[in-house]
């Protein structure tokens, strides 16, 4: 109880900052076309968020790529720089809320992507990460997520201590590293106007293949890589579980020396000789390093999210099944009569 | 010139230059009655048609009443150099302007562009955004030279086919925001959970179903005539639901369904691992 207490004054505290994320559709439809586009020559793609903070609530009204990072000649910032200057002079917001990326299912929560937003966050105190999964989305499921680290997190970072008790104090897990913000996509009346006459020009069937019955391949991709996660979970946990073993081990030597040493005391002291203090004994065993709990962690994150992830996909899937059968059914009814 | 746009039967518009034009617009300067704008396009290169793919908005002056137009082009320029970073394949082949028709400078931005776009031949996109007859218009036009030969000669603009494109994922995305255009609800813009989408999609289905079976209904009640086309249509829908023998039916049915609670079982199951490691780890030294 005191644990689920904890998480909720955890919440109210991100919340200080942002409530929610509203997307315009052309920044939607910008991030969508960049990240396909890459996603087709198997790179990674990144942008940047440009917006403005109403209240609590974070407007992304644009966005804009970040050239590809092959290129080492090109000065990145010098670049974002010179795009937002640019984008100003036509009336853009240009106040730089974070940025996106192209990712697929789950992995996406990595050390690299804490990092950077750790920058951005210390630097812009409102910025989020909005992961859009390619995968998922050209299967039919429009999938973007907005992603801000916790105060607790960036604490945590800040401090450098990845030790246990690190984590222990600071009330940091798996859960409370990334807070989700949920996305909410709005347009202007305008542009409403403008979808509406789309809604003649554009084929009614596109876009539907989520109803897709073959899901074997899906489900496998999804277990394939939450297999790969826990097994390196299982590699954090061998290497914490030596750790213990050795301190164990040490403890136990460390008593064994105090234990002689005192024995050694008691019989200098009737010989009214000097005593040993214990410290010396003390210094021979020096702590063991403790193995950062970081890694582990996030990866944690991970395999939660493919979890998640998975038991989504298996119920949709159940419900396209179970819409498939009464077909079956109902043809089979015919076919009998 | 002609003959080359009948060669290149159907341009192809992505969605996503008229969002840009719409928030272009509605940013537009406050002194400014129109936007005008450089289209970017490529070939596509599943279907080998002209796709216009992207566009940005230039900074612009413009004088009513007359034809001159003062751009800004070192503006134009840089825009085009920092596009060409991202997306090297997208090159200039056209303008887009705002306004209900084609406006006095485009003569000018005509000339301009014929000598920008690689194959001398520039697009012009028109959008009312005024919502002239309580339609948004929008219209794609080419210039072409007419009047006598060695005498006086002047431009024409005449209307190109336009259909829209959209890849699969941008579908995907826009029938999202169609849905939330067409009806407001109190979720607005809210990405749907997986299985509420099918929901969705079986409660329009059913309604369509509804439709058909009204239909059928009453046509063999006399009340309607019958129309052969539809009724064609309709054979066709029905016979490609495939029909599989009832065996292997099931066998398939069962097998997916197994694998499908299996899966959730184990991702249930590694949640609650998670939650157990973690607290152990977090447990104070005793």
């Amino acid at each position: 109880m005191a644990n689920r207490g904890g998480r909720h004054a955890r919440t109210e505290e991100t919340e200080n900052a942002i409530n929610y994320v509203q997307c315009d559709g052309l920044a939607v439809m910008k991030m969508v076309k960049h990240c396909h586009e890459e996603s087709n020559n198997m790179d990674l793609a990144q942008g940047a968020l440009l917006g403005l903070v109403v209240d609590k609530c974070l407007e992304i009204t644009n966005c804009f790529p970040f050239p590809k990072s092959g290129d080492e000649t090109m000065d990145e910032e010098m670049y974002q720089l010179t795009v937002m200057r640019r984008l100003r002079r036509v009336n853009v917001d240009h106040l730089h809320v974070g940025w996106y990326q192209s990712s697929d299912v789950g992995n996406s929560l990595s050390l690299a992507l804490l990092e950077s937003q750790y920058h951005y966050q210390t630097s812009i105190e409102e910025s989020v990460v909005v992961v859009y999964d390619t995968q998922k989305s050209s299967r039919g499921f429009l999938c973007l997520k907005a992603y801000r680290l916790t105060p607790q997190a960036i604490q945590m970072y800040k401090d450098g201590d990845f030790t246990p008790e690190a984590f222990r104090n600071l009330k940091v897990g798996y859960e409370s590293l990334f807070a989700e913000i949920p996305i909410v996509i709005k347009n202007s009346p305008l542009t409403n106007i403008m979808m509406s006459e789309l809604n003649e020009l554009l084929p009614e069937d596109k876009g539907h293949n989520f109803l897709d019955l073959g899901t074997a391949s899906v489900l496998e991709n999804h277990m394939r890589s939450l297999i790969e996660r826990v097994d390196e979970l299982y590699q954090e946990a061998v290497r914490y579980n030596k750790y213990q073993q050795v301190v164990f081990k040490q403890d136990t030597e460390k008593h064994r020396a105090l234990a002689k040493l005192a024995a050694e005391n008691a019989v200098r002291t009737s010989k009214g000789e000097p005593t040993v203090s214990e410290e010396e004994v003390i210094k021979q065993f020096r702590p063991m390093p403790v193995p950062a709990r970081l890694t582990a962690t996030i990866t944690s994150g991970q395999i939660n999210t493919h979890a998640q992830h998975i038991a989504q996909f298996c119920s949709q899937s159940l419900a396209k099944l179970f819409i498939t059968e009464s077909l079956q059914n109902a043809k089979e009814a015919k076919e009998i009569k | 010139m002609q003959a080359e746009f009948k060669l290149r039967s159907k341009i192809l518009l992505q969605p996503l230059v008229l969002l840009h034009i719409i928030d272009a617009y509605e940013r537009r300067p406050k002194d400014c009655t129109q936007v005008i704008g450089t289209l970017l396009g490529r070939n596509n290169p599943e279907s080998g048609h002209l796709e216009i793919s992207n566009c940005f908005t230039l900074l612009h002056k413009d004088y009513p009443n007359s034809d001159r137009i003062d751009v800004d082009l070192q503006y134009a320029n840089d825009m085009y150099e920092l596009n060409q970073l991202t997306y090297p394949q997208e090159k200039i082949i056209g303008w887009y302007a705002t306004g209900k028709e084609v406006s006095r400078s485009a003569v000018n931005l005509h000339e301009y562009y014929a000598r920008e776009c690689a194959d001398g031949n520039p697009m012009h996109l028109l959008i009312d955004t005024s919502l002239r007859g309580q339609r948004m218009m929008m219209r794609l036009y080419t210039a072409v030279v007419m009047g006598v030969p060695n005498g006086t000669k002047g431009l024409m603009f005449s209307l190109l086919p336009v259909e829209m494109s959209s890849g699969n994922p941008e579908s995907v995305a826009l029938n999202l925001m169609k849905k939330n255009a067409l009806q407001p609800t109190k979720q607005v813009g809210r990405i749907l959970p997986e299985l509420v989408q099918v929901v969705d999609i079986t409660r329009d289905l059913q309604t369509k179903l509804d439709l058909v079976l009204r239909y059928v209904n009453e046509t063999l009640a006399r009340k309607r005539t019958p129309n052969n086309t539809v009724g064609r249509a309709l054979h066709d829908a029905l016979t490609s639901v495939p029909l599989v023998d009832a065996e292997s039916f099931r066998m398939m049915f069962n097998a997916n369904v197994r694998d499908m609670l299996m899966s959730i079982t184990l991702a249930t199951m590694i949640k609650a691992q998670l939650k157990i490691s973690e607290s152990v780890i977090a447990m104070p030294d005793l």
